[in-house]
């Protein structure tokens, strides 16, 4: 199956809204733990930052997921800003002064693949042309053999009945043919 | 024989499970020859929805060949194998007292899981096919064959001439939309509001149409599926790109329209707006199962004294729920899953007699054994996809 410019930019609205939460949760743990975030990311010393960081990450999340589907790019492109300032951060602690610097490393390796996705999602949804054309056309499809305004109120007479169609008792609806009393149970069910 | 079994959250398999046999006398087996993937399905596939189990026969639309009759359906003499049938997802007895009065989706014989749904809403339902252990565990309708119980008063026979995709929809979403309608008493003056244009919405505004309302307008944002409503002389007002209520007032004077319809459910996908987001974190942290934006927009915006119809499914409790706006505007709210055998004759002869054709709404057609692909196509609405049809 092709998947089409609309498909892709659909799929790019979906990633941005998980890159939105995912956003709002690192956030929230870079300022509520941000020593054992600093520790993690071999920036001890720099807890402050950490917390900036994650009033960042919060402010990026929230506009991800407050502004229309259409209109996230610019906050995803925010994010990819975001990921190079904390490359650049963390990388600067990759040093022989550091002793955590391995854990600076590992940061880095968890931050490229976030980065690529960040990064891959803002350039779907910054495409302008994704966001034209529908993937089929289905303008032709009414559904009325006789056209519109012809069916227009073709069936007003249950319309007109519409509160006895509404409380109207089954041994009218189903032929009589239908309805006998009942002879053996269906396993299972209780009787009436 | 083969089937589309759910395996949990997002993993449907196509798989060898064993044939269905006649267990009652009042049972058929159907073969297959047309099914469909409903929206509600997605509800199971996106784990939503309670109480499925791993290797449950999914599908709740489909239509076929009795191939074998229990004694005492052969014996009512309304069903004769041969026979070409759609079988409604409402699973009916036409005996119990709600079966009496035409409210089939209640029936009271059916669910065989009672005890089980009576804790979870107080009172048991109809059983369904393909649709979880709450409402009796009946393996399903995307297979090759299909135990259908009571088949002698639920089927709907289909006279010859008929293709199955004009029909195959009497069994679910073609008297879903119908019913939504109806509740809504429309007059020839109303503006009629549909938020949802899925398969149920599609069916919703053709409904509305026949039905002789005045306006339609139609709310998505998905361009294909607007394009669709639009054929069909719905007013499509895309929320990505409009404010909804402001476009509401607008069409109506000022007024809001006198009927509001929710085609959406459970899933609403809104996530621009504040109450959206918290429906979202709420779920996540099960302090809500549903999330209703759609239901808070439409009350807001519906017309005092106006109503408001609820075909789309809500499993379980909501959060922030503006019965303030309800009682003071007065709205009359209507719900229910379809009670499918009071409509199917009627809507079957306005078929016969080309004021519809279901088969409009049909974008995607393979085969069973693409089921599981086609799962995650309908979900994703990808290529525009709006109703998956499947052959076994």
């Amino acid at each position: 199956m092709q998947i089409s410019d609309h498909t892709r930019f659909r799929a790019a609205e979906r990633t941005a809204r998980r890159l939105g939460w995912f956003s709002l949760a690192l956030g929230l743990a870079e300022i509520l733990f941000a020593r054992h975030v600093a520790r993690a990311a071999g920036l001890q010393g720099w807890e402050n930052l950490v917390r900036a960081c994650g009033a960042r990450e919060i402010a990026t999340g929230a506009g991800i997921l407050l502004s229309e589907e259409n209109k996230q790019a610019p906050w995803v492109w925010a994010r990819v800003a975001g990921d190079v300032l904390d490359v650049a951060t963390v990388a600067s602690r990759i040093s022989k002064d550091n002793p955590n610097a391995l854990n600076a490393v590992g940061a880095l390796v968890a931050l490229a693949p976030v980065g690529f996705v960040d990064l891959k999602t803002a350039r779907v949804l910054s495409e302008e042309k994704s966001t034209a054309q529908p993937a089929r056309d289905y303008t032709t499809r009414s559904g009325f053999p006789r056209g519109v305004n012809e069916s227009r109120g073709a069936a007003a007479d249950v319309a007109r009945d519409a509160a006895k169609w509404l409380s109207r008792p089954g041994t009218d609806v189903l032929p009589t043919s239908r309805v006998r009393a009942v002879t053996t149970p269906q396993p299972g069910a209780p009787r009436a | 024989m083969k089937a589309l079994c759910y395996h949990g959250k997002h993993d449907i398999r196509y798989e060898t499970v064993p044939d269905p046999r006649i267990e009652h006398p009042r049972d058929a087996i159907v073969k297959v020859s047309t099914c469909a993937i409903c929206g509600s399905d997605l509800h199971l596939y996106d784990g939503f929805v309670p109480g499925m189990m791993r290797g449950d026969v999914l599908g709740h639309e489909f239509m076929g060949e009795v191939v074998e009759l229990g004694p005492e359906s052969r014996e009512r003499g309304r069903l004769k194998v041969g026979d070409r049938v759609v079988v409604p997802f409402t699973i009916i007895c036409g005996e119990c007292d709600q079966c009496r009065r035409g409210n089939f989706s209640v029936c009271e014989r059916t669910n065989r899981n009672k005890s089980m749904a009576d804790k979870m809403f107080g009172h048991s339902t109809a059983g369904l096919f393909g649709y979880t252990h709450l409402t009796g565990g009946y393996a399903g309708g995307q297979a090759e064959l299909v135990r259908v119980p009571f088949a002698d008063v639920g089927s709907v026979k289909i006279p010859d001439g008929l293709d199955d995709n004009k029909v195959l929809f009497l069994g679910d979403i073609f008297p879903t939309g119908w019913q939504a309608a109806v509740a809504c008493e429309i007059e020839p003056t109303d503006t009629v509001a549909v938020w949802g244009a899925g398969p149920v919405g599609q069916f919703v505004v053709r409904s509305a149409i026949l039905l002789g309302a005045r306006q339609v307008i139609v709310i998505d944002r998905v361009p294909e599926r607007l394009a669709m409503a639009q054929a069909a002389g719905a007013i499509p007002v895309n929320f990505q790109h409009e404010a909804v209520i402001d476009r509401l007032n607008e069409l109506t004077r000022g007024k809001g329209p006198e009927k509001c319809i929710d085609a959406v459910g459970l899933e609403a996908h809104a996530t621009h707006s504040f109450d959206s987001i918290i429906d979202r974190a709420k779920q996540a942290v099960m302090l809500a199962s549903d999330r209703i934006h759609v239901l808070r927009e439409m009350i807001y915006a519906c017309r005092p004294a106006g109503i408001v119809s609820m075909p789309g499914v809500y499993g379980g409790l909501v959060d922030k729920f503006p019965l303030g706006a309800l009682m003071q505007k007065g709205l009359t709210l209507r719900t229910g899953q379809t009670h499918v055998n009071r409509w199917t004759d009627d809507l079957l002869r306005r078929i016969q007699e080309n004021q519809i054709d279901p088969s409009f709404v049909v974008t995607h057609e393979t085969s069973l054994e693409e089921g599981p692909g086609m799962y995650k196509t309908f979900r994703d609405k990808h290529d525009g996809c709006i109703k998956v049809v499947l052959h076994p």
